[in-house]
């Protein structure tokens, strides 16, 4: 890894306006880092170095000048294509940019490329992309997670020290823990989502990759927000989040879930009961809480977020944008042009969405599974009484192989178990680096906090990062 | 347990064209599906009703720019006149 990527984000301006770094370190960084292994990994689904050049020659003076940030293909900017990953947007080309885009814009940063994901978001590997899959850089066998693959990719190959993704079930964080990095999901409503191509609204949450917890906060800070153009976006105020890492933990307690530790099994349970009683040994107050419908929770995610994607994926209808196959009849415009232009992934997920939607299912699927969201909030917040923080593993399992759960929806979704519950609450989270496995593979743990408690939350992030490290 | 049938008619609400290969993956996969989510049905129903959504700021109600009728042209498949084109809706079948 080149030396760039142990300078902090924080530090890079002031190095450049030192004179010890050129602004344009980073971007020639980058493109060596591409050139070193783009072509095994695929984290980008567009990559133009001359657009590239341009955006960075006619960037910010601000406080990321020269930051370079891989942008996961369905976070929409004018200058480019936005795919999400599918054939049903060939040719797509936004009217405008996502306010988050725009808010690193205006700090300085310039959008290095458009990464790789599962389509639409869709999948814990970043197989199910129309345009291939991104492979892990630690171990290019193996999977980088999804569904924000090459976001997580390119900052863990040294492609970018930063990049955004989306989590609506785990998008972020899992790719974040299988590639070795700090992954952030926010609490719903403190980043704008628009200009994100909506999946599940009522969970989708715009993130951050980082390589340490400080740089995460310092993006959380200038992406974080009311937008008038987003107006599920939070009124909160926006607290320096990176001056936050300073004050530490002392007197925060943190809970262990009863139910997330059963569900543990071999290696697994005995690396993460060791990283407890490290945090235990280094001062952490922690208790075990339950919250009872935590082994529910991909069950409870399956039916909304897919009811809910069923709905906003019917704009692809081959008519205003996109992909428009010939047809005789509107009827079967749409039926051909959805059904040549959404890969088998997302038939799936819009199949199982409709069926909890329809008539005579609607409340034996889709309310039920409302009434048990409810009913995790609510647990969850109990838990979040006693407890400041919230400790699982980020994933089950570390970085599975590539093709391994791929003709095995159930299995690929049940890799998302621990990530699901914060975004069916509404809550943020941080997955944070603990230590390799045996096979020398990343393992990840995730803190949960109250909604809006990002500031405590980094900095609890921050001094776990420190005792872990 | 869901049927062909029934994955006929999702599809066609879904305005999704299945092939025959994919009906049969489709009705494999979504019983599987189904029937691990049937877990809920085990749920204490005692659990309360469903949450309203949160309060969202809105804006004032006062009127601004959207897209100008060049842009969106740029990136329907047919446009003309100011309109979407589109086949004819009724007849064929």
């Amino acid at each position: 890894m080149h030396e760039l990527a142990a300078v902090p984000l924080a530090q890079f301006r002031e190095r450049i306006v030192a004179g010890s770094l050129a602004p344009e370190a980073w971007l020639e960084a980058s493109f060596a880092a591409i050139d070193a292994s783009e072509s095994e990994v695929y984290a980008f689904i567009e990559l133009d170095r001359a657009a590239a050049r341009r955006r960075f020659a006619a960037s910010a003076r601000g406080p990321l000048h020269g930051v370079p940030v891989a942008v996961k293909d369905n976070i929409v900017h004018r200058d480019g294509a936005t795919t999400c990953g599918s054939r049903i947007l060939e040719g797509f080309r936004s009217p405008y940019e996502a306010t988050a885009l725009r808010r690193l814009e205006t700090a300085g940063a310039f959008i290095l490329g458009k990464t790789n994901l599962d389509e639409f978001a869709m999948g814990s590997s970043t197989e199910h992309s129309a345009f291939g899959p991104t492979r892990n850089p630690l171990d290019p066998e193996r999977v980088p997670g999804g569904s924000s693959g090459g976001s997580a990719a390119a900052v863990a190959a040294g492609m970018a020290p930063v990049a955004l993704g989306s989590d609506t079930g785990g998008s972020v964080r899992q790719p974040a823990a299988f590639c070795g990095l700090v992954g952030l999901k926010p609490t719903w409503g403190r980043v704008s989502r628009r200009g994100l191509v909506a999946f599940a609204s009522s969970l989708d949450q715009i993130g951050v990759f980082a390589r340490r917890v400080a740089d995460a906060a310092v993006i959380l800070g200038v992406i974080a927000g009311h937008d008038p153009n987003d107006s599920t976006s939070s009124l909160e105020p926006v607290p320096d989040y990176a001056a936050a890492l300073a004050s530490g933990v002392g007197g925060k307690r943190f809970g262990i879930i009863a139910e997330a530790l059963e569900l543990l099994e071999g290696e697994a349970r005995r690396r993460f009961e060791e990283t407890i009683a490290t945090l235990r040994g280094a001062g952490a107050e922690i208790e075990t809480v339950t919250v009872a419908t935590l082994p529910h929770a991909v069950a409870i995610y399956s039916i909304l977020a897919n009811a809910e994607a069923s709905a906003n994926l019917a704009r692809f209808d081959g008519i205003r944008y996109g992909r428009c196959a010939g047809a005789e009849t509107l009827e079967q415009l749409w039926l051909a042009s959805r059904g040549e232009g959404l890969g088998p992934e997302v038939k799936r997920r819009i199949m199982l969405g409709t069926f909890a939607l329809s008539a005579g299912y609607l409340e034996a699927y889709y309310g039920r599974a409302q009434r048990a969201r409810a009913t995790m909030r609510r647990e969850i917040a109990a838990a979040l009484e006693r407890v400041d923080f919230l400790l699982t593993p980020t994933t089950p399992s570390t970085a599975f192989r590539l093709g391994e759960k791929i003709d095995d929806p159930l299995a690929m979704y049940l890799t998302d178990v621990f990530t699901v519950p914060a975004n069916l609450a509404g809550i943020p989270a941080l997955a944070i680096p603990a230590g390799r496995s045996e096979e020398g593979l990343p393992l990840s743990l995730q803190i949960m906090a109250r909604p809006f408690a990002e500031e405590e939350m980094l900095a609890a992030g921050g001094w776990v990062e420190g005792v872990l490290g | 347990m869901i049927t062909p049938d029934q994955i006929r008619r999702i599809a066609s609400l879904a305005k999704l064209e299945l092939g025959p290969e994919e009906l049969e993956s489709m009705t494999r996969e979504l019983a599987r599906v189904l029937d691990y989510v049937d877990q809920l049905a085990g749920l204490d129903p005692g659990t309360a009703a469903e949450e309203p959504a949160p309060a969202t700021p809105l804006r004032d109600d006062v009127i601004s720019r959207s897209l100008d009728p060049a842009t969106v042209e740029a990136n329907a498949p047919a446009f003309a006149h100011g309109h979407f084109v589109v086949p004819r809706v009724f007849g064929g079948e």
